[in-house]
């Protein structure tokens, strides 16, 4: 008894703890300008070591598929996402990434440069 | 259409099963319509998804094509139920003796419907599932409901979400997807809730049929109390599935001698190969048990049952899944982990603190069945090694694979052992229980024997 009412608390004050749903739509721009084929390497501010940090990188394979997206700045294109406000294109130049379109609240779309 | 898609491999599934669970020929009929679908559904939707599978890899899965097969497999199935309808005597439960049944059957209504409304919540404020759920199984869907090649990144090596897992629950809800022409949550949770209501009735109905209601009814009050195992109902990951193909397998296999039923007990055990790893040892353990236990006789039938799953479940694994990351270290690593005191130590104190968290206070499941064995006492007329060394063996697989885990210990336990309990669990409850002195005989020996005991 005590678990249901604990449960039914919890989803009614966090009724989706890791915030897939409101998430999702971030991602959709992205989703409506890269093709389905493509595979996109990942560099963010947050570690992978983190739970937000690994927290966002797949939520954002998830909103992404069927697309890949692979957990390392690899790859022609490479997704930003970012949680703070930084030179995104400094960022990119020191991996060799070029900020190809900035879709807002910290999502960029690089391309590589060399 | 989700719904209809869901429905054309419910129907396939049942009539497939219809041999062995006659419900024409059940007392009282329901309770047979029960069993039907509670293992009927799940075999359909497992078969289903092997069918996705394949047409996927050979690139040929539309949605006309998927429609087409779905009903072709339906017709199928309606054929080996004419063909195969056993025409045995009735069904029938044995007659309750317990005068205490009528309260102890409110007390688990009760908490089975806690337990329903509490998904039922918990499943509504969360329709992408747990982070399992979108960040492996319905991705990897994702992938296979995905146009040209995409499917192929379900098994990328670049995935760290597991990719050399078995497809089962991730094709299921890539066919669903497909076939409705949308990506929906509804198909995802749909079949989470679908799995949950059928590992809970396969151990009602096996119960009842097998030991009569006192048991079925007694065997719901640790299952309702059961806080770990509701908690994923509606989590749309893969260990619910698992426990259902799980119970359905020992049940047939424990209880049913003929040749039809223990061939649907290779099939459901293959398809819980198919649908994780942990899977695929209960398979093996299972076919190796029977055969130890029972004999070739009875372990022959099973492996005709099991055979085209495995044959599928083998050719992903050989072809396509890519090495286990369980199986990263390097060998002379092993003897060090292995003769670790520290390591066991770690182990044992992280596995009894999830089984603490199995459930809350003096509702604890564990304390529920320490009770009621106590009060009623166990069997002594039959061999219970059968069901408990499986059990036991597959309980001591999930702790080798701790024991050699190359990722973090602690993280590793901490993050999967109340899962795996719940694969398990309504295995183990269906063990227990049919092992209580509650109800004598057994109407569950099959068309085809007059045998009713259970060795």
């Amino acid at each position: 008894m005590d678990f249901y009412q604990l449960a039914a608390e919890a989803r009614l004050h966090a009724p989706d703890p890791y915030l897939v749903a409101t998430q999702l739509p971030r991602y959709e721009p992205v989703r409506l300008a890269v093709g389905e084929g493509v595979q996109l390497g990942y560099l963010s501010n947050l570690g992978f070591e983190s739970t937000r940090g690994s927290m966002m990188a797949y939520l954002a394979q998830y909103a992404l598929a069927p697309r890949m997206l692979v957990f390392k700045p690899a790859g022609e294109w490479v997704l930003g996402n970012f949680t703070e406000k930084l030179d995104y294109a400094a960022k990119g130049k020191e991996l060799g990434l070029a900020v190809v379109q900035d879709f807002g609240d910290g999502l960029i779309l690089y391309r590589r440069t060399k | 259409m989700t719904s209809l898609a869901l429905a054309l491999a419910v129907a396939t599934g049942c009539c497939l099963l219809s041999p062995v669970f006659p419900p024409g020929r059940s007392r009282p009929a329901w309770l047979g319509w029960l069993l039907l679908f509670c293992a009927g559904a799940p075999a359909g939707i497992g078969l289903e998804s092997m069918v996705y599978f394949l047409l996927t890899w050979a690139g040929a899965a539309s949605a006309a094509l998927l429609w087409g097969a779905s009903i072709a497999l339906l017709a199928a199935g309606a054929v080996i139920a004419r063909r195969y309808a056993p025409a045995g005597e009735a069904i029938e439960v044995p007659a309750n003796q317990n005068r205490h049944l009528w309260w102890m059957a409110l007390v688990a209504a009760a908490g089975l419907s806690l337990a329903a409304v509490s998904v039922a919540r918990t499943a509504s404020g969360a329709p992408h599932g747990d982070w399992d759920a979108w960040a492996m199984w319905n991705l990897r869907a994702k992938y296979l409901a995905g146009p040209d090649q995409s499917w192929r990144n379900s098994v990328s090596r670049d995935l760290q979400s597991w990719p050399d897992y078995p497809l089962l629950v991730p094709a299921s809800v890539a066919r669903l997807w497909r076939m409705a022409g949308e990506i929906s949550t509804t198909g995802p949770q749909a079949l989470s809730l679908l799995y949950t209501t059928c590992a809970v009735g396969l151990v009602f109905g096996l119960l009842a049929m097998a030991r009569g209601w006192t048991a079925a009814v007694l065997s719901m009050l640790p299952m309702a109390a059961s806080a770990n195992f509701w908690s994923q109902a509606s989590a749309q990951y893969s260990d619910i599935p698992l426990s259902a193909y799980m119970a359905g397998a020992l049940g047939l296999a424990l209880l049913r001698q003929d040749r039809a039923s223990l061939m649907a007990a290779g099939l459901l055990a293959s398809m819980a190969a198919w649908t994780k790893n942990e899977g695929a040892v209960y398979c093996a353990l299972l076919l190796a048990a029977v055969f130890y236990f029972r004999g070739k006789d009875r372990a022959r039938p099973m492996l005709i049952g099991a055979l085209p799953g495995l044959l599928v479940v083998a050719a992903f694994k050989l072809m396509l899944a890519p090495r286990s990351s369980l199986l990263a270290d390097p060998i002379a690593s092993l003897p060090g982990k292995l003769f670790d005191p520290s390591r066991w130590m770690t182990i044992f104190s992280l596995v009894a603190d999830e089984i603490v968290n199995m459930g809350i206070g003096v509702g604890h499941p564990l304390l529920i069945l320490a009770a009621l064995i106590l009060a009623f006492g166990m069997r002594k007329d039959s061999d219970w090694r059968f069901p408990t060394t499986l059990l036991a063996l597959q309980i001591g697989a999930y702790l080798g694979v701790y024991l050699i885990t190359p990722s973090d210990v602690r993280w590793h336990v901490g993050s999967s052992f109340g899962r795996l309990l719940g694969q398990v669990w309504p295995s183990i409850l269906l063990t227990v229980f049919l092992a209580m002195q509650v109800q004598m005989g057994s109407a569950l020996a099959g068309p085809a024997s007059k045998s009713r005991s259970v060795r």
